[in-house]
C-alpha cells in the first residue's frame, strides 16, 4: 500500500479520435509536458464509452477516470456523442458518490484537436486532484 | 422414486406459492416423484440425503443461509435457483446500497476531516450483511427467473433436471413479446410512473416512461405493459453475461434529453436494478470496497 | 441437573420460518420462546429516496402470500400523501382484488395448512389429503383456483399484481374477463359453504386439541364501516375481551394509539395499546378479531355465525376459533365477490385520476388475510419516500401466540420432557398454525437438538 507522499496516481483517460486524441498527439508533438500517470484509451467517440467501461477501469485499479470529447455546441464528429458521454459521465459521477468512491475521481473535458494546452491543463489538474485525493479505495490489483 | 426438495432462504414464499398454485400439475408430480422436503407444504424437518432436484427460492445472506445451502448443495444432485431472488439477489438485495450509505454516514460523521478523501479503514468493524445470489456461495446446475417465474418454467426445469437434461431460457427481452405500438421514434422526455399514458396502445419506453424491457430476458408475455404497466425488470437480464441496470441506464443516458443526475443511486437503483443490484457491476465495486477496508 | 433445549425449528405448514424453542432443567420446562423475525424491518429503510408511485410494487414483495393486500396499503399511503381522490370504479376493482387475495389465501390455508391436521390425516398434507379425500381437495382446489384467477385478472398477475398505481387503477376491467368469472362464482359460493359446514363440524366435535389448548382472553382490533365487516376502506375499531368497545378512530391516528416494546428473546418488538399498558394491551387481529368485533352482514357467512359464538363464547377467545373464523369469512368473501362481479358498475372505464407528487405524509390500512395491515409514507416535494413505517399483521398476534405456546407447553410438559414428545410439538404447532401466521425469516439445518 503505497505511502500517500509517494502516491503515484493511476490515471485511465478515454480519449475520442477526432479531438481529444487529436489534442494528445499535437501535445507531444509540440513537446508539451503532460504527467505520466495518464494512460490513453482511444475510442472512436466518446459516445462509445459504456458506462461498463468506467466502472471497470475503477475495478482494475484506477484512481482517476477521464472521459475526454469534442467541444460542445456541435463539435462532436458523429453529431451528439459527447452529449451522451455528457449525460453518462454526470449520471455516474453520483452513484460513484453514493457507494464510496467519491464524486471527483471521473470527470469529462471538451476540446477540439487543436487544443493541445486544454488537454495538458486538463490531465495536470484532473492528476493533480486525484493526488490529494489519495489512492482510490478500491485499491490496487 | 426420484426426490425433490425445495428450500426457502431470505424469501418471501412467493415462489413456494407460486408451486401451490400448480394445483392439479402439483399433485400430478406428487404421484410420481417424492416432495422429500417442503417446509411450506409438508412436516419433514430435516433437509433429507440424496435428493434429485432442489428447489433453492430466496437470496443468501452470509451465516445461517450458507449452512443450509451447503446441505443442500452436498445432498441434492441437482439444484435449481428458483425465482429472481436466488439467481440475482432480488429486490431486497436493494439494501445491500442502503446499508452501506449508513455505513459512509457513520464514517463521514467520525472524521474530523473534509467528507472528501478515501474512506478510512481501520476503526470500522464491517457491519454490512451482504444479500448475494445463491449462485456466488455454491454451484447451480439450472436457474429460472421471474419474480415469479412462469408456470411452464417451473414445470420445465423440473422436468428437465429430473432428467438431467439441460434447460433453455428464452433469449430475448421482453419487447419481443409486448404487444404495444412501436414507431421507431423516442421522445427523450423522462416520465415517472404516476403519470398516465395518453395513448395505451404506445410502447411505454416512447412515450417516456422507464420501461426496463429492453434489457429484460423475456417468458412473460410482456404482462405487465399490457396492463399499461412499464416493465420492472423482475425476470432479469435477458442474458446472465449482462448488466440488466448498467446497460439501461447507460442506454437511457444516451436518448434523455436532460441530463439523468436528478435522482441518487438510491433512487434509480429502484428502477433499474430493482432485482438484480446484487448482481450487477455496481455491487462488485461496493464489494471490493469492503474487502478492501476489511484487508486493511 | 440436566438442562436440555428443544428447538421446534422450523415450524412446518406456515407461511415463512419461525421456531419453538424450549428450555428443559431438572424434568421442568422452565421457558418457552416463540422466534420470530420480523420482515418490514429493513423495506422500510429501503424504500427510503424511491419514488413513492413504485411503492406498491416494491412493498408487496415483502410478502408472497398477501402480497395484494400490501399492494393496496401501500397506494392508499401515497394517495393520503399526495392527496389523491380516486374514482368510484376503481375502488370497487380495489376492492374486488382485496376479496380475490382473501379467497385464494383463506383457501390455501383451509385445505394446505390447517385441515390435515384437523382432520388427523395420515399424511399430513394437501397430498395426503388428495389420497385420503380427493372429493374434498377438489372443493378446496376449485375455490382456490378461482381466487387465484380472479387476482389475475383484476391485479394483472396472479402473486405481486401490478393494476393498483397512486390514482386507481391502471386499466379498466374488460367484460370478457368478468363473464368468465361470473359463470363459476356459484359453484364456488356452494364449496365455500361446504367447507365451512365442515369446520364448524370439526369444531363442535372438538376432542383434546382443542381441550387441551387454552384461550388467552385478549383485545381485539380490526377495520370496520359502521361496525359491518369491512376490508378495504373504513374505521379502526378495538373491543376488549368482553366484547366492549374500548376504542374507535380513523387509520390515519394508528401511531399515536399503539406502542410497541421491545422484548429481549424476540426480533420483534411486541406491540400494544398504548391507553392500556402493557400487557393488558395486547390484542389479536386477523379473522377471529374481525368476526368477534365487526358484524357479518347477511351473506351466507351469517347463518354460522351464531354456531360460531355458540360453541365459543362472544367474543371467541380460542385460538382454533380462527379456523372456524376464517371459513365463515370465505363464505363471506365470496359472495361479495360474486356480487361485485354481477355489478356493471365495475366494467366503467373512469378508472384513474391523475396525480401530482407533493411533499406530504400519509397512511394506508386494509385487512390483509392475517389482519390489519399499516403503510405510513412521507414523502419529499419530489414525491420520493424520506421515511416508512410499515406494521404488519402477523406480529400483532405474536404475544398471544406466544402465550399460549407456553400454556400448551406446560400442559403437556410430562409428554414433552418424558413422553410423546412428537405428538406434543404437533399439538403446538397446530396451535401456531391457527393464526395462519406470515412470517418471512431465515430458516435453520433442522433438528431437535438435544443438549445434555
Amino acid at each position: 500500500m503505497p505511502n500517500r507522499d509517494e502516491f503515484e496516481p493511476s490515471i485511465v483517460a478515454f480519449c475520442c479520435w477526432w479531438c481529444a486524441y487529436g489534442a494528445a498527439d499535437l501535445a507531444g508533438m509540440s513537446k508539451m509536458d503532460y504527467p505520466t500517470n495518464v494512460r490513453i484509451v482511444r475510442v472512436p467517440c466518446t459516445g462509445r464509452v459504456d458506462v461498463l467501461h468506467i466502472l471497470k477501469a475503477f475495478k482494475e485499479g484506477a484512481d482517476g477516470v477521464i472521459v475526454a470529447g469534442c467541444l460542445k455546441d456541435g463539435g462532436c464528429h458523429y453529431v451528439d456523442g459527447n452529449m451522451k458521454a455528457e449525460r453518462r459521465v454526470s449520471g455516474l459521477k453520483r452513484s460513484l458518490e453514493a457507494i464510496g468512491l467519491g464524486d471527483q475521481r471521473l470527470e469529462m473535458y471538451f476540446m477540439s484537436a487543436g487544443m493541445p494546452e486544454k488537454f495538458v491543463q486538463s490531465v495536470t489538474q484532473f492528476t493533480e486532484t486525484i493526488r490529494k485525493l489519495g489512492p482510490s479505495p478500491l485499491g490496487r490489483k | 422414486m426420484k426426490r425433490i426438495a425445495t428450500v426457502s432462504l431470505m424469501a418471501d414464499a412467493g415462489c413456494h406459492i407460486a408451486l401451490a398454485n400448480l394445483e392439479e400439475k402439483l399433485l400430478e408430480l406428487a404421484k410420481n416423484v417424492e416432495i422429500a422436503y417442503c417446509q411450506i407444504l409438508r412436516d419433514e424437518k430435516k433437509i433429507p440425503k440424496n435428493v434429485d432436484v432442489a428447489l433453492v427460492e430466496g437470496a443468501a445472506r452470509p451465516g445461517h443461509d450458507l449452512e443450509i445451502l451447503s446441505a443442500v448443495r452436498d445432498n441434492s444432485r441437482a439444484l435449481v435457483a428458483f425465482g429472481s431472488c436466488a439467481c440475482f439477489g432480488g429486490l431486497p438485495s436493494l439494501c445491500n446500497l442502503t446499508n452501506l450509505n449508513e455505513l459512509i454516514t457513520y464514517v463521514y460523521q467520525q472524521t474530523a476531516t473534509t467528507s472528501r478523501g478515501p474512506i478510512p479503514s481501520k476503526n470500522l468493524p464491517l457491519l454490512v450483511e451482504r444479500v448475494r445470489p445463491i449462485g456466488e456461495l455454491v454451484r447451480i446446475d439450472y436457474m429460472i427467473p421471474g419474480c415469479i417465474p412462469e408456470e411452464k418454467e417451473i414445470l420445465g426445469v423440473i422436468s428437465a433436471a429430473l432428467e438431467g437434461v439441460p434447460f433453455e431460457l428464452p433469449r430475448k427481452s421482453v419487447c419481443e413479446e409486448c404487444k404495444k405500438e412501436r414507431k421507431g421514434v423516442l421522445n427523450g422526455e423522462i416520465k415517472r410512473n404516476y403519470e398516465s399514458p395518453r395513448d395505451s396502445s404506445r410502447c411505454l419506453l416512447e412515450l417516456g416512461y422507464f420501461c426496463v424491457g429492453p434489457s429484460t430476458r423475456a417468458g412473460c408475455g410482456a404482462r405487465c405493459p399490457s396492463f399499461n404497466i412499464p416493465c420492472d425488470g423482475c425476470r432479469g437480464p435477458v442474458d446472465v453475461k449482462w448488466d440488466q441496470g448498467v446497460s439501461m441506464l447507460d442506454s437511457l443516458a444516451a436518448v434523455a434529453k436532460e441530463r439523468l443526475t436528478a435522482f441518487s443511486l438510491k433512487t434509480h437503483s429502484a428502477i433499474f436494478h430493482r432485482y438484480t443490484f446484487a448482481s450487477s457491476a455496481l455491487q462488485r465495486l461496493i464489494s471490493n470496497l469492503e474487502r478492501r477496508k476489511e484487508e486493511m | 441437573m440436566t438442562t436440555e433445549k428443544i428447538e421446534v425449528e422450523p415450524v412446518t405448514r406456515v407461511e415463512g420460518h419461525g421456531k419453538v424453542t424450549l428450555n428443559i432443567q431438572g424434568g421442568k420446562i422452565k421457558n418457552v420462546e416463540v422466534n420470530i423475525i420480523e420482515p418490514p424491518r429493513f423495506f422500510e429503510k429501503l424504500l427510503e429516496g424511491k419514488p413513492a408511485e413504485e411503492a406498491p410494487r416494491i412493498t408487496e414483495r415483502i410478502c408472497g402470500v398477501c402480497p395484494v393486500a400490501h399492494h393496496l396499503a401501500s397506494a392508499k399511503a401515497v394517495e393520503a400523501a399526495w392527496d389523491v381522490e380516486v374514482p368510484e370504479t376503481a375502488i370497487a376493482l380495489r376492492r374486488l382484488l382485496l376479496l380475490a387475495q382473501f379467497i385464494n389465501s383463506h383457501a390455501l390455508h383451509i385445505g394446505f395448512l390447517s385441515l390435515p391436521d384437523l382432520l388427523r390425516l395420515r399424511e399430513k398434507s394437501v397430498f395426503g389429503l388428495s389420497s385420503e379425500n380427493p372429493k374434498l381437495l377438489e372443493r378446496v382446489l376449485q375455490v382456490h383456483s378461482f381466487g387465484v384467477k380472479l387476482t389475475e385478472e383484476v391485479g394483472g398477475r396472479t402473486i405481486h399484481p401490478i393494476t393498483a398505481v397512486p390514482g386507481g387503477m391502471s386499466k379498466p376491467f374488460e367484460s370478457e374477463r368478468r363473464d368468465q368469472l361470473l359463470r363459476k362464482a356459484n359453484q364456488v359460493l356452494e364449496s365455500t359453504t361446504e367447507l365451512a359446514s365442515l369446520m364448524l363440524d370439526i369444531a363442535q366435535k372438538g376432542g383434546d386439541l382443542f381441550e387441551e389448548i387454552e384461550s388467552t382472553p385478549t383485545n381485539y382490533m380490526s377495520m370496520h364501516r359502521d361496525g359491518i365487516h369491512e376490508l378495504y376502506d373504513g374505521r379502526i375499531r378495538v373491543i376488549d375481551s368482553k366484547g366492549n368497545l374500548r376504542q374507535d378512530f380513523d387509520p390515519s391516528q394508528y401511531f399515536e394509539l399503539i406502542e410497541e416494546k421491545p422484548v429481549e428473546h424476540s426480533y420483534v418488538k411486541y406491540p400494544y395499546l398504548k391507553s392500556l399498558g402493557f400487557p393488558q394491551g395486547i390484542y389479536r387481529v386477523g379473522p377471529l378479531a374481525r368476526v368477534n368485533s365487526a358484524s357479518i352482514s347477511a351473506t351466507g357467512g351469517r347463518s354460522y355465525v351464531k354456531s360460531f359464538f355458540g360453541l365459543f363464547g362472544r367474543p371467541a377467545h380460542h385460538p382454533l376459533a380462527y379456523n372456524l373464523a376464517r371459513a365463515i369469512e370465505l363464505v363471506h368473501v365470496a359472495q361479495q365477490a360474486a356480487d361485485l362481479l354481477a355489478d356493471d358498475n365495475i366494467l366503467k372505464r373512469d378508472v384513474r385520476a391523475p396525480v401530482k407528487p407533493k411533499k406530504g405524509e400519509g397512511v394506508g390500512v386494509v385487512e390483509a388475510p392475517r389482519g390489519t395491515l399499516i403503510h405510513h409514507y412521507s414523502t419529499d416535494e419530489r414525491g420520493l419516500i424520506e421515511k416508512a413505517n410499515l406494521i404488519v399483521a402477523t406480529g400483532q398476534n405474536v404475544p398471544s401466540m406466544e402465550k399460549e405456546v407456553r400454556n400448551l407447553s406446560l400442559r403437556l410438559e410430562d409428554s414433552i420432557v418424558d413422553g410423546d414428545r412428537a405428538e406434543a410439538i404437533w399439538k403446538i404447532e397446530t396451535l401456531i398454525r391457527a393464526y395462519d401466521p406470515c412470517i418471512s425469516c431465515a430458516t435453520h439445518l433442522v433438528e431437535i437438538k438435544r443438549r445434555d
